[in-house]
Formats: structure tokens, C-alpha cells, sequence
């Protein structure tokens, strides 16, 4: 991914791009659903989104449904999209809350947001709108390594050369910055700029240059996962879903051909093989491969940049799979490092800036995950019980607090997930505001009604008259053509 | 027990209180009562520049023939900066939108790939600074007048004098609110650290649940902290203010950097306000000779806290930020802390989660308002004790970040709730003498007679758009 955005956005420059990568140690492998974002990186890289779906087996996703994380039984989605629209000085979720506090006959939250209706009813189209109730996005749900195919295609198209072999020495400049690295057949290869993508190994911004790893495990414990492909029992939703399991949750990702699930737990609350158990016991259609165990760390590298090394991927850091983060946070990493591009050398006005943008951007997703953690009420279960009584970031103890007292949500405007996605877990989860915005109150109930009737039927009208998800795959020319042919 | 909010106290000096009451008035429904305490007129600068289509005035209800008909209002595109490169240099900075990017790739930076090894890189960004041009030209549009064109990029502003500005508000409000005159003498503080009333000098007792303090009275008869921060970068101790009847006034708010401080000329319709401000060393003497006889000379202060709200008061404009009149940083700021205030009302007297947003969206918005108020003060080449000494102090962390990013690569980056667009800032920085040595890496991969034909044409339709605009005098007359 990096190799294919550095060469399509920079290769004019006439840089030379060297991709090293190892056969024999092969990638971690799992990693199918995406966030909006990524359309953005296809454009920018020259991809035709079709042909793209049509080689990774891709599906759309238009949210994440999660099930049981309130309280057993519980189920919402966090959508790609907005919830309802300005119709007051309020903003709209106050006068949907005031309408079912008042004992008003209101829809779910959901039934306000396009894409989870669409969702529910298994329908798409390619959005219209680019602004209001009818304005929503759409992601990705594909077989990560034949995206990764799909994408050394494209950064060899655009001259990166892939160099296979494994990297079992790194040389330094007497100032200490990476000048080399020496393959295992012997081959030197130089450079001016690293970028290290080695995955949880972090060869050259942690073995190398030890930069440091911040540890966020005590907020994001859940540290192991089982990850097995089925055949599709069920039906092909436009959405993954993540079910939350006595300790951790699980996730099933719906693609063309089949379904991707995975267990996430920590440890310290389960076995190896009870976790193993859970997943197998838990799925809806015939594994159709051995299930891979997979162990991590939450946290970050105290600096994504350090020298002339920039860390992308997982040697940057991971915050677990919970709202599919790692994709976006390559692509984010990929983009800045595009946007401060060096060039002599590595500026620390610029290196600084970089790891100024990504403190920030992992803060806010941290806090994000975390928030479906903590705002649980799945009382009695040790693993749940501890999350719920944590001692939370102050950053998400005052955003938590905030909704929680008047209904305020964050309102930053640059991050990967804003006000819509924070509304979405808070509400999904039963964090209902003690008091609302007053402004409502300038608003009659008939009038407030009469905007969330007619809200409420203009997207369930727009939904219904969507394609079915699976057909319009197919009608779009995107179906799954398994050799790429 | 929480009990609920039902009257709301503001407090302040009429230029300083109305601003806040006329939006709380037009938001809040008839349930929750405002009651207004009027203490005097205005202490500090008169003259005001702000944004004329902005959230505020949007919110607030209040349009262009509004402000024209009542508030004696001037309308213009941009503000002058003189002699901030040193003596005798002039700089328009025109709030503007930004330019489309090319291939991904800002205007800007392509046009300084284009100017490489060319040390007048000003002479060839000029044609593409549309507002600023306009603004020269003397014309005038709203961006609603085409909003597929370049005229979407203007940010016309609208300058006044503060106390016709509240006068129009307060006649908005009367009637829907209770007001009182007089200054708060005492507060009544309850066993929770809260204001339950206030006295006023008359004896009057205004009780209330939730009290906002526009200019500092209510808060230090509260004992609130003394907790307002130096700011360094505002070097004034005083300034003097003065309305003049002038036949030859600016068509464009004027911000004059003289050896002793900084002298703020606000065109109104009928003729122009004068502010200078300087160090409490200036003799009076000085002072007048930059503004008459007449002039009112206050003392200010410089300043800002980083916990406006605290329990049931939220203090605001001067009773929480003291910024001066750069750029009109102090009026432009009220307005945003008033919109901050009614997105974060308080329902109840339990009203800490309320508080800490309040606060902590305030420090953003006066991270940028303060950012590019200042801008021109660190990045200044005028001479003058109070202006090198400036100039000798760190810049905020935000702003020496902005002028860093610049330096390197003519890249403005953006913080949260920022106040100027890419456009106005790049322009700023250029303006103010800023050379990058870098400029975005992408776009050398645009071949050059693309980059040519490309800014061409943007060229033409910028000068087209121009030519087609009306002329300020023209477009007065719609709203004779
Ligand atoms: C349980 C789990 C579920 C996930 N689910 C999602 C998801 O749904 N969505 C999402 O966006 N992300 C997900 N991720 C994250 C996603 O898998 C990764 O972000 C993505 O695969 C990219 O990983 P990477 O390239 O950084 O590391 P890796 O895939 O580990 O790749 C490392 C590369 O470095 C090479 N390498 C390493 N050492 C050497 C060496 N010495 N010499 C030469 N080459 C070397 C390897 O050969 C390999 O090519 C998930 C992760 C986990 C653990």
C-alpha cells in the first residue's frame, strides 16, 4: 500500500523505490474490513473501484453492526453516514432524544441514518448526495492480501522495484540515520529514506533505531485472536458485524466468496482453546481453512518518524480490530508522509509535524474503541465488569461526561471518526444524556414530530429503492473473478 | 439536588453584552428568561471589523441590510497592513477562501515550483489573490450573490462602531428580555461556590441561575481568580479611541504599525474610527498625536484564561481573553465565545461536563484567532522598542508551528477551529515576508506546461470574475 501510494503520487519526481519484503515470513494475514477512506486512496493511486472489487472479492460495507456490547441482546450499527439533519438550532439527535423522552412513538436512532437502513435491508447504490439526510459513504469488505496483490501491481506498474529477500542487517551514517540495509543473500540495498513496514517485528524504527513503544494494553487489553474463513451460511450483508463474547467479541466480515471471522480476546480472561472454541462454536457456515492464532499489543511507537525512518502499518503501532483502524491508519500514514514528503533530507520542523498528526489521529481512535469497551452493561462477567470500572483516558472521561450530562459530542473536525460515529456507540450502548440541549424546547412537538416522520420515511423510501447488495455487485461488473483474469 | 436553569444573568458594558444577549435571545426558548445588566457603554477600542456572513451573524438573524440601515456600517473585503514590513510597506489581507488544489496539489505550491530561483515570487501569486484584489479594486459581492464562482471565495466584512452595533442589538432584544442598568456591586455566592443574585450599585437584586460576565465587574465581585495568562504577544497597556467625521476616510480597515504601537483605522458609512494602541510608557502627548484632542484614553489589559467557566459564571470577552484590536481579535472572539455558549448551555446547576467543553473549545478557538491576529506581530520588520521586543518573545507553540511548516514547505497546517482558510493564511505569511525554502514535493510531478495552462486559466476566470463585479458605491445602492 505504501510502495503503491509513494510511487503514484511521487513517482514523477524520479524517486527510486525499493520494496524489500520475505516470502518466508510472510505478512500477519488477516485485515478484510476497511473504512471509508479508502475509496479516497483508490482515487488517489488511479484505481478503478470495480476491477478493484472484482479481484479482492470485495463487498460493500456500509457500517459495523455491533451486537450484545450494551447489554446482552442489545444491537446498533455505527454507520458511514449522518442521522437525520439540521432542522433546528439543536443539533438532531436532541430532538430525537426529546421526542422519546417525552414517551413520543420515535424510531430507533438508526432509522435516521441512510446507510443503516439501506443496511438492515441489505440494499445499496452508490450515494447521490453529497450533503444532508441523504449524504452517506461506503467502505470495503475484501481479502486483504489479493488487495495487496492488487496493489504491487499497481506500485510495480509505477516502477517500484520488489526486491524479495529477508533483511538481516541494518548499517548506520556515523549521525546514526539508516543508510542500508543487507539482505540474507548478501545484497546491500541504500537509501536516502526508510519506510518501515515489517509489521509487528518493527525491524528498523524499534530493532534498530529502539524508538520506543507507549504501551496502551491497560486501556485496550484484549491482546490474542483466532481467525478462521467459513463458507457463507447466512446472507452477505453490507455490513461486518462484531459480537461481543464473554471476553473479547467476534467478527464476521462477509465477502463474495466467503466469510471471515475472528475471536479478539485478552488473555488474562481466557483460554487459548476456550477462545478457540467460542469462534468455532460461533460459526454459520463450514470453515474452509485451519484457524490461525494471532498475538499482539495495543500501543504506538513513542515516534512514527525517528531519524529517517517512518514506521507505517504495524510497526507503527495496532489498536485492535475493533473498528477495522489499521488499514486507515496505514493509508493516514501514507498520506502525510506524501504530504511532508523530505527533500535533501529529513527536516525536524517535518518529522515533528508527522508524529504531531498521528499522536493525534491514534489519541481520538484509542479513545474511540475504548468508549465501546467502557460503556458496557454486561454485568457479572469479569472481563466486561473490569472494563466498565477502568480508569479511562481523562480525554474520553470528558468526552464521555459531556454526553452523558447534556448530549454535547466531540465535534472535532479532523480525525477519522467525528460526531456521527461517537453518537452512534454512545446511544447504541445506552449512554442516554441526562439533560438536552434547551434550544429544542423552541420547537413545538407537533413540528418536531412531523420533521422525524418525514425523516424517517424519506430514507426508508431512498433504502427501498436500492439495489439489493448482492446484485448490485453484480450488475456494477465488480463479482468475483477468482484468478484475476 | 440539581435545580434547572431558568434565568440566565449577563453582565458587561453594553458593546460587550449585547453581542452575547442577542444570540441567547434569538436561540433559547421563551421558558428560560435573560436578564441583562447594562453597565455603561464601551471601555477600549470602538471601532470593530468582523466577518459579515459568518456564523454569528447567520445565527444571530442579522443581515447586510441590517447592519447598513442601523449600525452606520461599512463594507469591505480585506484590511490593510501598513508599514509592517517597514516604513511605507502596505499589505492587503482579504479573508478568502481557498483556491482549487491542482492534480492534489495546492495553488500556492505550484506556483512557487513555477517561481523557483525567482526571488519575486509575490509578483506572480498576486493575480491569484482574488479577494485581496477586489478589495483593492474597491468592489464589492457576497459569496451568495454566484456560488459556483470565484465570488464564493470572498469574505466580505463589515466594520462599525461598537456602540451603534449594541444599540441595534439591544433593539433587538427589548422587549424579550429584562434589562438593568447599573454596575454589580456585590455577589451572593451559595454554599456549592455558585452566584445565587447579584446586588448592583443602585441596590437592585437580580437573582439568577446561570451568570455571564462580558467584561469583568461581575467577576471580580464574585472573587473569581485572578487567573488570566500574559499573553506576550499583546504588548499594549493602553489605547485611545476616537470617532471622527471624515470626508476622506479608507475604504478598508487600516492597521498601522508606528514606531510606539498600533494605530487601528475603522471606516464607518459616515466617517472613521481611530484606535492606537500602545505601551503604558507613551506619553499622553503621543497618544494624541495619532488621535485628537477628544480621545479617550483606557487602560487595558493583556491576558487570557484557560477556565472561563467555572462553576455557574462563564466569563467572556474581556473578563476572559484580552487580546486587543489586531485584526478586531477581541470583538471576533466575543462573537465565538458566544456561539460557543449556546452550543454548551447549561440546563441544570449541575453544569461541570458543560464547562469543561465550554473551556475546552474556547482555548482552541482562541489558539486561532490569536494565531493569525498575531501572525503579522512576530513576523513583522518594524522598528520600535515595543515591536522588537515582541518580536524577541516565543511565539505560541500552534503559530511557531504554522511558521515552521511554512518555512520548510509553504504548508499551512490546520488546528481545530481555526479562524482563516488555507487561502487567507498562505497569503498572510507570504504578505508578511515569509520565504519558504521547500514547497510541496507533488508538484514537481505536474509537468510544467500543464501547471502553465492550468493557472492560466484560473487566472483568466479570476480576472473575468473581477472585471464583472460591481463597485462597492453599486452595490450600496441594492440596499438604498
Ligand atoms: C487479529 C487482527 C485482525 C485485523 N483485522 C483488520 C481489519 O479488519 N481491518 C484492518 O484495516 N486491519 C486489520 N488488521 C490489521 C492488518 O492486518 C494490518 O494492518 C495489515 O495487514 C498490514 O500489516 P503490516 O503490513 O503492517 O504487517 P505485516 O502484514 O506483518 O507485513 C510485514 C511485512 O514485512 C515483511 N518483513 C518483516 N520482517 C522482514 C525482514 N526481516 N526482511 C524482509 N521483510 C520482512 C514481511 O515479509 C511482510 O511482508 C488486523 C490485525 C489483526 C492482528
Amino acid at each position: 500500500m505504501t510502495a503503491a501510494g509513494l510511487s503514484r503520487s511521487l513517482g514523477g519526481l524520479g524517486l527510486s523505490i525499493t520494496l524489500v519484503e520475505s516470502d518466508a515470513i510472510g505478512t500477519v494475514g488477516v485485515g478484510e474490513a476497511t473504512l471509508p477512506h479508502i475509496r479516497d486512496f483508490n482515487r488517489i493511486v488511479g484505481i478503478d473501484e470495480r476491477d478493484m472489487m472484482s479481484r479482492t472479492a470485495a463487498t460493500i460495507k456500509l457500517g459495523i453492526e455491533f451486537r450484545d456490547w450494551g447489554r446482552p441482546g442489545d444491537r446498533y450499527m455505527h454507520p458511514f453516514g449522518t442521522y437525520g439533519e439540521t432542522i433546528g438550532p439543536a443539533p438532531f439527535h436532541h430532538y430525537w432524544l426529546k421526542e422519546r423522552a417525552n414517551g413520543g412513538q420515535t424510531a430507533a436512532l438508526g432509522d435516521y441514518s441512510l446507510p443503516i437502513v439501506a443496511g438492515w435491508n441489505g440494499r445499496f447504490e452508490p450515494p447521490s448526495a453529497q450533503e444532508g439526510m441523504l449524504a452517506y459513504n461506503y467502505a470495503f469488505q475484501f481479502d486483504a492480501g489479493l488487495y495487496a496483490a492488487y496493489l504491487a501491481d499497481v506500485a510495480q506498474a509505477a516502477g517500484v522495484k520488489r526486491q524479495e529477500g529477508r533483511i538481516v542487517e541494518t548499517r548506520r551514517s556515523d549521525a546514526g540515520d539508516i543508510v542500508s540495509v543487507v539482505l540474507d543473500s548478501g545484497q546491500v540495498i541504500e537509501g536516502d529514506l526508510f519506510v518501515d513496514c515489517s509489521g509487528f517485528r518493527a525491524l528498523l524504527i524499534e530493532q534498530e533505531l529502539q524508538t520506543g513503544f507507549e504501551d496502551w494494553s491497560h486501556w485496550l487489553p484484549c491482546n490474542r485472536a483466532w481467525a478462521v474463513p467459513c463458507a457463507i451460511g447466512a446472507e452477505s450483508t453490507p455490513f461486518t458485524r462484531a459480537t461481543a463474547r464473554d471476553a473479547g467479541w467476534q467478527w464476521r466480515i462477509p465477502l463474495q466468496h466467503r466469510i471471515g471471522n475472528g475471536h479478539v480476546y485478552c488473555e488474562r480472561y481466557s483460554t487459548d482453546q476456550g477462545a478457540l472454541d467460542v469462534l468455532m462454536g460461533n460459526l454459520e457456515g463450514t470453515p474452509i481453512a485451519e484457524p490461525r492464532q494471532l498475538v499482539f499489543k495495543t500501543g504506538k511507537r513513542r515516534q512514527m518518524w525517528n531519524r529517517n525512518v517512518v514506521a507505517i502499518g504495524l510497526s507503527g503501532g495496532f489498536l485492535e480490530p475493533l473498528e477495522s483502524t489499521s488499514i486507515d491508519l496505514i493509508q493516514t500514514g501514507i498520506l502525510k508522509l506524501i504530504d511532508l514528503f523530505p527533500t535533501d533530507r529529513c527536516e525536524l520542523a517535518d518529522v515533528s509535524e508527522y508524529n504531531r498528526l498521528m499522536d493525534l489521529e491514534y489519541g481520538r481512535i484509542r479513545d474511540f474503541l475504548l468508549l465501546h469497551y467502557v460503556a458496557n452493561q454486561r454485568e457479572g462477567l469479569p472481563f466486561w465488569d473490569d472494563m466498565r470500572h477502568m480508569e479511562l483516558p481523562a480525554s474520553l472521561a470528558a468526552k464521555m461526561d459531556a454526553f452523558r450530562s447534556r448530549g454535547l459530542t466531540p465535534d472535532y473536525s479532523d480525525g477519522l471518526f467525528l460526531l456521527q460515529s461517537w453518537l452512534s456507540v454512545f446511544i447504541g450502548q445506552n449512554i442516554i444524556p441526562e439533560t438536552l440541549d434547551p434550544r429544542v424546547d423552541t420547537m413545538s412537538a407537533g413540528e418536531r414530530q412531523a420533521h422525524l416522520e418525514r425523516i424517517h420515511s424519506t430514507l426508508l423510501e431512498s433504502a427501498e429503492g436500492m439495489e439489493e447488495h448482492l446484485s448490485f455487485i453484480h450488475q456494477y461488473g465488480a463479482s468475483f473473478k477468482q484468478s484475476g483474469a | 439536588m440539581s435545580s434547572a436553569v431558568h434565568t440566565i444573568v449577563l453582565a458587561g458594558r453594553s458593546a460587550d453584552v449585547w453581542p452575547v444577549a442577542a444570540l441567547l435571545e434569538r436561540e433559547l426558548p421563551p421558558r428560560i428568561k435573560l436578564h441583562v445588566i447594562e453597565d455603561g457603554g464601551i471601555y477600549g477600542p470602538r471601532g470593530a471589523t468582523v466577518p459579515l456572513g459568518s456564523g454569528y451573524h447567520t445565527r444571530t438573524g442579522i443581515d447586510c441590510a441590517t447592519l447598513l440601515e442601523h449600525c452606520d456600517a461599512a463594507l469591505s473585503l480585506g484590511s490593510v497592513l501598513e508599514n509592517w514590513r517597514g516604513e511605507g510597506s502596505r499589505f492587503v489581507t482579504a479573508p478568502s477562501g481557498t483556491l482549487p488544489a491542482v492534480g492534489g496539489v495546492a495553488l500556492h505550491q505550484l506556483l512557487l515550483k513555477m517561481a523557483a530561483g525567482n526571488a519575486d515570487f509575490g509578483q506572480s501569486f498576486a493575480p491569484f489573490r482574488f479577494a485581496a484584489r477586489a478589495a483593492e479594486a474597491g468592489k464589492m459581492a457576497l459569496p451568495a450573490d454566484a456560488p459556483d464562482s470565484p465570488l464564493a471565495m470572498l469574505g466580505p466584512q463589515v466594520s462599525f462602531d461598537r456602540g451603534r452595533y449594541a444599540a441595534m442589538l439591544r433593539a433587538r432584544c427589548e422587549g424579550a428580555c429584562t434589562i438593568s442598568k447599573g454596575r454589580v456591586a456585590a455577589a451572593q455566592i451559595n454554599g456549592c461556590g455558585d452566584i445565587g443574585s447579584v446586588t448592583l450599585d443602585s441596590g437592585a437584586k437580580i437573582p439568577g441561575d446561570f451568570f455571564v460576565d462580558c467584561s469583568g465587574d461581575l467577576s471580580d465581585v464574585a472573587g473569581c481568580p485572578e487567573d488570566l495568562r500574559p499573553l506576550q504577544i499583546v504588548p499594549f497597556g493602553q489605547v485611545a479611541t476616537i470617532a471622527l467625521v471624515a470626508d476622506r476616510k479608507p475604504v478598508m480597515p487600516i492597521y498601522r504599525a508606528q514606531e510606539d504601537g498600533l494605530l487601528a483605522i475603522t471606516p464607518t458609512a459616515s466617517g472613521q474610527l481611530l484606535t492606537f494602541a500602545c505601551s503604558t510608557e507613551t506619553t499622553e502627548e503621543t497618544i494624541l498625536q495619532f488621535t485628537s484632542e477628544s480621545a479617550v484614553i483606557a487602560t487595558v489589559g493583556n491576558g487570557c484564561t484557560d477556565t472561563p467557566w467555572l462553576h455557574n459564571l462563564v466569563r467572556l470577552g474581556t473578563a476572559s481573553v484580552q487580546i486587543g484590536s489586531m485584526l478586531s481579535a477581541d470583538i471576533v472572539l466575543l462573537q465565538a465565545q458566544s456561539l460557543l455558549l449556546a452550543d454548551c448551555l447549561p440546563v441544570r446547576s449541575q453544569m461541570q461536563a458543560e464547562a469543561d467543553a465550554f473551556n475546552r473549545k474556547h482555548a482552541e478557538t482562541v489558539r486561532g484567532i490569536t494565531d493569525f491576529a498575531f501572525a503579522p506581530l512576530y513576523l513583522g520588520a518594524h522598528a520600535g522598542l515595543v515591536w522588537e521586543e515582541v518580536r524577541a518573545s516565543p511565539p505560541p507553540h500552534s503559530l511557531q508551528i504554522r511558521i515552521d511548516q511554512f518555512r520548510s514547505r509553504a504548508r499551512v497546517p490546520s488546528f481545530e477551529r481555526d479562524y482563516a482558510d488555507e487561502q487567507t493564511w498562505t497569503e498572510l505569511l507570504f504578505g508578511m515576508g515569509l520565504q519558504p525554502s521547500g514547497y510541496d514535493r507533488r508538484a514537481d510531478t505536474i509537468p510544467p506546461a500543464h501547471i502553465e495552462r492550468v493557472l492560466n486559466t484560473i487566472r483568466q476566470q479570476l480576472d473575468g470574475a473581477l472585471a464583472r463585479m460591481e463597485t462597492r458605491t453599486n452595490f450600496l445602492r441594492r440596499f438604498a
